[in-house]
């Protein structure tokens, strides 16, 4: 009986046990993980699609999924650099971010009023967006010419860099949102059971519209944090963005058939695959390998989200 | 559980505690690809790390893929992991001022290896790798060589034309075939006969980009090839395969020699008549060297440093170039 509840407690705080044995690895194979400086390093990596996947746990609570974040990143990336060498950094952000806005309401109207399914909408989206990157850049990188939007991202506030501050706002600031307040559960019924939802009164095709919404604004927080960091605006940047912001989400216990998840589960997701791909870096295991042993820990998670699944129906 | 935790969390502060302790013993040096899956960068990693242990010190290979963000986080991963030296070939040039300032923070040294960046004073960063206006010299050269012992621009029934495979976009592409050029013009080629096939630097969109030209031009009968890359002097010659040109009718000198030299291996009649060998080995060695006389000897890196070169054909391809990419011709 208590090996079973030892068991039972492994699978229910998964996410927590993964994220503790890495932290022990990483101590124990790495002797600069711990230091100052590589925590600080790893935190500053981890905002960009830490934002992110707070917008996408949104998504995937209430049933879908985005395909296009790194697409929408490198959109950003290009149109905040370009139009900060035309006018200015504020008139950058600015529109980079009614940019990410109207892409969520694209999204969102396509598979609430059109009825097209979330994987082909947003895989779509990410084709054309990905083109229309391209086509602004002419193909090409930018430098940015603002030193302080250069700063930006890596400024630090007490010590913690200024991307990693706003990440931890947008966690906290979520998760109070989903779990306080009757609209933020209203994403766990929809997620978990539309029909049921609809029936009961909820407006379920507003809430995935703003689901769609939110995620693309988080992207576009996201992308223009990653772009202040690497001073670049890029029609190639963030290839792996959509894959590792979904695979945060999962990690973090949010079920892609809807309605299971939390925030503060995502940024455990988030922080573990934030800690592996830097402890592999510091241990010089290459880039194929990382692949490998991340693709492994996505599959472990969705097989031990999948018995969990199971043994709750 | 609380117990647990609390050991857990004794086990992390114990952990942080002594990583600010301890210190590395051999000065670290990392080696940063823009793209791991090709074999010239694969080369230039392996030469690098075995180079740099040969030297008394350790290395660490990071892969970048392509991607500019990663680019500038594998530098701080670099820098975290206690680096004393960096190497690095850029995924994105516009990175360059961000990854250069990282490194001078933390009192690292960096050098660009094949493509050059700038810091934020757009000062050039020490670099490694080969000089694009010697590399078209050289090509170009050759081809001119080659034409002039053909014969064929003193044969009244030969038509000669001349397609320069280039990447108009690229500055470094530009170096090369300009100087391709620019030599091929010495020997008698004029200008009213070269024509400028633009590609990607891939084989397909060379092989797109030069049927059209071709087939515009029926009255040509011998054609000199030459390119940005190998794989730009590839794609033209299958466009002209397929047009019906035949080997001993070309003149093809590429620029890298890993394609050239598979017909050579494989004893298959070609256009490919010769092509400057360039290697990853070469850079990989040199850079290291770069790096630890900095960070050991204290010298300052030099603002350019470039790997030899050599013109190979089917005769002394397998005396001047290495064993691994010997062995490579022949996959």
């Amino acid at each position: 009986m208590k090996k079973n509840s030892f068991f039972q407690f492994l699978l229910n705080k998964r996410s927590l046990v993964i994220l503790g044995f890495l932290l022990v690895c990483a101590g124990v194979f790495t002797r600069e993980f711990f230091t100052v400086s590589n925590l600080t390093n790893v935190m500053l990596q981890i905002a960009t699609d830490g934002i992110i996947a707070v917008g996408a746990t949104f998504v995937i609570i209430s049933g879908g999924i985005d395909l296009s974040v790194g697409s929408l990143v490198a959109l950003v990336s290009v149109i905040t650099i370009i139009l900060q060498t035309k006018f200015n950094t504020p008139i950058g952000i600015i529109v980079s971010i009614a940019a990410g806005i109207s892409v969520g309401l694209l999204n969102g109207l396509l598979i609430t009023r059109v009825g097209i399914s979330p994987f082909v909408t947003t895989l779509g989206m990410m084709t054309l967006i990905k083109g229309i990157a391209l086509a602004v850049s002419d193909s090409h990188s930018h430098s940015g010419i603002d030193p302080n939007f250069a700063r930006l991202a890596d400024y630090p506030i007490f010590g913690i860099p200024f991307a990693a501050i706003i990440f931890l706002l947008f966690v906290l600031a979520a998760n109070a949102f989903l779990v306080k307040t009757s609209i933020g559960r209203g994403y766990y019924a929809v997620g978990g059971n539309p029909e049921a939802s609809w029936l009961a009164g909820l407006n379920t095709n507003r809430y995935i519209l703003m689901a769609y919404v939110f995620c693309s604004f988080c992207t576009a927080i996201g992308g223009i944090l990653l772009t202040s960091r690497i001073n670049t605006g890029s029609p190639i940047i963030a290839g792996d963005t959509g894959t590792t912001v979904v695979s945060a989400v999962l990690l973090g216990g949010t079920s892609m058939a809807g309605g299971i998840g939390t925030v503060y589960g995502t940024f455990i997701g988030v922080l573990i695959l934030g800690v592996l791909k830097n402890m592999m870096n510091l241990m010089g295991i290459g880039g194929y390998y990382q692949t490998i042993f991340l693709g492994l820990l996505l599959v472990i998670t969705v097989l031990a989200d999948r018995t969990h699944f199971n043994q709750h129906k | 559980m609380k117990k647990l935790f609390a050991v857990f969390m004794v086990t992390i502060v114990f952990l942080t505690l002594s990583a600010t302790v301890i210190a590395a013993d051999a000065p670290l040096y990392v080696v940063i690809n823009k793209s791991a899956d090709q074999q010239y960068f694969i080369d230039l990693q392996n030469a690098f790390v075995a180079k740099t242990e040969e030297l008394g010190g350790t290395a660490k290979k990071f892969d970048a893929k392509l991607d500019p963000a990663l680019g500038v986080s594998l530098i701080d991963d670099a820098i975290s992991a206690g680096a004393k030296g960096i190497a690095i070939t850029v995924p994105d040039q516009t990175i360059g001022p961000a990854i250069a300032k990282a490194a001078k923070d933390a009192g690292v040294v960096l050098i660009a290896t094949d493509d050059s960046i700038v810091d934020e004073a757009g000062a050039p960063v020490p670099f490694v790798g080969f000089d694009g206006k010697d590399m078209g010299k050289k090509v170009g050269e050759a081809a001119g060589k080659l034409l002039t012992e053909a014969g064929w621009l003193n044969d009244s029934a030969k038509k000669v034309g001349v397609l320069s495979v280039e990447v108009q976009t690229l500055s470094v592409c530009n170096d090369r075939t300009d100087n391709e050029k620019e030599q091929i013009k010495l020997v008698g080629v004029t200008d009213d006969q070269i024509f400028s096939v633009p590609y990607t630097g891939e084989t397909l969109s060379s092989q797109d980009a030069a049927g059209p030209i071709i087939t515009a031009h029926p009255e040509i009968t011998n054609w000199v090839v030459f390119g940005c890359n190998d794989e730009g002097v590839l794609g033209t010659l299958n466009a002209l395969a397929t047009a019906g040109a035949k080997p001993d009718d070309i003149i093809g000198v590429g620029l890298g020699a890993y394609e050239a030299c598979k017909p050579w291996a494989a004893g298959q009649p070609s256009g490919w008549k010769a092509s400057l060998f360039i290697s990853g080995l070469d850079v990989g060695n040199t850079a290291a060297q770069v790096l630890h006389d900095a960070v050991v000897n204290g010298v300052v890196p030099p603002e350019k440093s470039f790997a030899p070169t050599s013109i190979v054909d089917p005769t002394n391809y397998k005396d001047l170039m290495d064993a691994i990419s010997v062995g490579n011709c022949s996959k």
